[in-house]
């Protein structure tokens, strides 16, 4: 079973906290990114260095988070979009042309999306997808929620597999422009998902067989030290500074 | 014909999957390609259909060299069956999925469905035609792959471990039914038995290589040779 490349190599512990500490640093940066008013591109702009400061610390690959956000950037972009035509009141004007509060809001929407994904990209880089799970228990996170994420990181690869599988399978018996139409691909679809379905039922079984109680969690602990607090703390002051100085009061 | 000459191959993970293959095959030969896991075996059949272009070296089917751009030609040249029948067979009923490759292939209608009709019922499928592939056991799906393949006429067919899910009756039905074909046959394959049933020659490949290569009664009963190549005697031939 294939998996990224990148899990060969990853850099753990790279990250300036522990794992648990990460995860926390990371939900409190979202919620700071998220809550930006929708005018407000230089706020996101600042948040943007926090991620581009730990790709660079971790040594993680630029071109590969880049890689990640532009195969996201058209669902990105096409969210964003929607503005354009809801807000075309002109705020001014720039170069001679007249700037609506759409175009700065879709703006700052797709910045808002590719700051928020980066920091995620980073973490996932960053951390094995299992000590993922483990922070998440670690948090409180119902352990449903944590075991359903696991098993579905665990197959998505193996789904991918069986996709390229059929897609090989199909691609040999098609000639010129015949055998890809929207038909054909409807059908593959319709095949990968029922073997999903069939898969899933005899990897419960199996599961099941060894003692499978509806948890994943395995015996690793994620300790928060002080250490790990202390990091929490001055990157939330961090966050919260960017916040003071670029959000306005109302 | 299929030629390769000096062909290597890399996975982008480093590994060293094919190193200097040099074999020739010749038409309506029947060959059996045996080596441990690893050895290089799949990563070579994918090259012979063209799924793989070489990185170094060369693959010549039927004087066709194996390119990007020849991909499609050699892939009418040469059927393959795959190890796994689940990955082959994808349609939602069984008959669209036998018929798929001929369809695409612009085969004359019904010729092809003839021909469909005859395969399925000489595989004891006929009755099935109208069921999707998932329902089938084991041993009927892969023989649905086989007629999925068949059904083009391809003069080259590669198969991938055929007798993997196969009861015994199976086999032999299998077996009786290579015989009967004149086309050239390649075989990937850990059951030595069936390459003795089946194959004239056999290619021998150890870490990417082609250690050893011969008839198929020399290489299979030379002990000293299978077991310096992680191999065995075939069963009919041990103590």
């Amino acid at each position: 079973m294939s998996e990224p490349k990148h899990h060969a190599n990853r850099p753990e512990h790279a990250l300036p906290a522990g794992n648990r500490a990460s995860l926390g640093i990371l939900a409190i940066f979202i919620i700071f990114v998220v809550a930006v008013p929708k005018n407000n591109l230089p706020a996101v702009i600042a948040y943007g260095a926090f991620p581009l400061f730990v790709i660079t610390a971790s040594r993680i690959s630029l071109r590969l988070i880049m890689n990640r956000l532009l195969v996201i950037s058209p669902f990105v972009l096409f969210m964003a979009a929607g503005n354009l035509y809801f807000d075309r009141q002109p705020i001014f004007d720039a170069w001679n042309v007249s700037v609506t509060g759409g175009m700065i809001s879709a703006g700052v929407i797709a910045a808002k999306s590719f700051v928020t994904i980066s920091a995620l990209l980073v973490y996932s880089h960053s951390v094995p997808f299992h000590r993922f799970g483990n922070a998440l228990r670690a948090w409180g996170v119902p352990e449903l929620f944590a075991t359903q994420l696991q098993l579905v990181y665990r197959y998505s690869f193996m789904l991918g597999d069986e996709a390229r599988s059929l897609q090989k399978a199909r691609d040999l018996r098609s000639f010129g422009h015949k055998g890809k139409d929207i038909r054909t691909t409807a059908q593959l679809i319709g095949s990968l998902l029922v073997r999903s379905s069939l898969r899933a039922e005899k990897i419960y079984m199996a599961m099941s067989a060894r003692g499978f109680g509806n948890s994943l969690a395995s015996h690793q602990k994620e300790p928060f030290t002080m250490r790990d607090a202390i990091t929490v703390l001055l990157t939330t002051t961090g966050f919260l500074t960017v916040w003071i100085v670029f959000v306005p009061k109302p | 014909m299929i030629e390769t000459e000096g062909l290597s191959f890399t996975y982008d993970d480093g590994t060293k999957a094919l190193q200097h293959i040099t074999l020739r095959i010749r038409e309506g030969e029947s060959a059996g390609i045996i080596g441990t896991n690893g050895a290089g075996k799949s990563t070579l059949l994918n090259h012979l259909n063209g799924w793989f272009t070489p990185q170094s070296g060369t693959v010549t089917v039927d004087s066709i060299r194996s390119t990007k751009k020849s991909q499609e030609t050699l892939r009418r040249k040469v059927g393959l069956v795959f190890q796994n029948p689940d990955d082959q067979l994808f349609m939602t009923r069984l008959y669209d999925d036998i018929m798929f490759g001929p369809d695409n292939l612009g085969m004359h209608r019904k010729e092809s469905e003839a021909e469909a009709e005859r395969l399925l019922r000489n595989f004891g499928l006929w009755e099935l035609r109208e069921k999707p592939p998932s329902k089938l056991s084991q041993g009927q799906k892969r023989f649905a792959a086989f007629a999925a393949v068949l059904v083009m006429r391809p003069p080259i067919l590669v198969m991938d471990e055929p007798t993997s899910d196969l009861d015994p009756r199976n086999r032999k039905k299998l077996i009786s039914l290579l015989r009967s074909l004149s086309s050239t046959r390649i075989t990937v394959s850990h059951d030595l038995d069936f390459i003795w049933d089946t194959c004239d020659r056999v290619f021998v490949m150890n870490s990417g290589r082609i250690s050893a290569e011969g008839t198929t009664t020399d290489i299979l009963a030379d002990r000293a040779l299978l077991e310096e190549n992680g191999l065995e005697l075939p069963i009919r031939l041990q103590d």
